[in-house]
């Protein structure tokens, strides 16, 4: 019986943590999406404020992708270099977006 | 280097916690639902430990998931007759008065050479011998003589 109470409640806690987690993913992304069309220093602070939250769940790959986007976009605004710099920002954007997707339940995440 | 360390060290004691929640049988005697999560857990647990791409939390979700739904399983099996009955089944009979049911070892595709040997394990040398031959739900044959041959055990 304690150890069906244990599973009980640790099976509850990670589904708990799991919907929480899929709620603050969605936020933080929500968020980022919205700031890549503002200023690259604040999208820059707060992709390195939630950086160590996003990594938990998401693997190191996409990170990385999302990550180097960054620091690419920064660089082609500091030279003027337009074109690339959309590539850039498209680019992390689709990192965000692999981010996002990654957490939602929807059919063709669990196929 | 240090972070596969710490990780095994961190997986080692998760799924220590685990398989202690999930009690002291051992493999050959476990039913089916156990038996699905012991491989299901050597599996995941293998993958994340050396494979940094893989965040902690992707890795640790799945253990705890697992022996959690196992050990709720476990219990509800134990309490629930027909669902027990239904996630291990019955036990087969496959030999009942010295004689084979073809008809559930087809079912169970055990093959008569499987009986004999077990049979010999038990320590009788034919079939004659014995009066029945279970299959458990374990997977295990459990062998039961005549009365009247006089066990050599």
């Amino acid at each position: 019986m304690k150890n069906f109470i244990i599973a009980v409640i640790l099976l509850v806690l990670m589904i708990g943590f799991v919907t929480v987690n899929a709620i603050v993913i969605d936020n933080i992304t929500d968020k980022l999406i919205e700031m890549a069309d503002g200023d690259i220093n604040e999208l820059e602070k707060y992709w390195e404020e939630k950086y160590y939250y996003i990594s938990m769940s998401t693997h190191l790959d996409i990170l990385e992708q999302a990550d180097i986007s960054l620091v690419e976009m920064k660089s082609y605004l500091e030279s003027g270099n337009e074109e690339e710099y959309l590539a850039a920002k498209q680019r992390f954007l689709n990192a965000v977006d692999e981010i996002k997707t990654g957490e939602k339940l929807v059919f063709y995440n669990i196929f | 280097m240090v972070i596969i360390v710490v990780r095994t060290i961190i997986f080692y004691i998760v799924l220590a916690i685990l398989m202690r929640l999930m009690g002291k049988r051992q493999i050959g005697e476990v039913s089916l639902t156990e038996f699905v999560a012991v491989v299901l857990l050597s599996e995941l647990a293998a993958l994340p430990i050396t494979d940094r791409d893989i965040p902690l939390a992707h890795g640790l979700a799945p253990l705890i998931i697992i022996s959690s739904i196992e050990i709720i399983i476990a219990y509800i099996c134990r309490k629930s007759v027909k669902i027990r009955r239904f996630i291990d089944g019955k036990p087969i009979v496959l030999v009942q008065n010295g004689k084979i049911i073809e008809k559930n070892l087809t079912k169970t595709r055990v093959t008569p050479d499987e009986i004999e040997s077990e049979i010999r394990v038990n320590g009788y040398r034919q079939i004659q011998e014995i009066d029945t031959v279970i299959l458990e739900q374990t997977g295990k044959l459990s062998v039961l003589p005549k009365k009247k041959s006089g066990s050599s055990k």
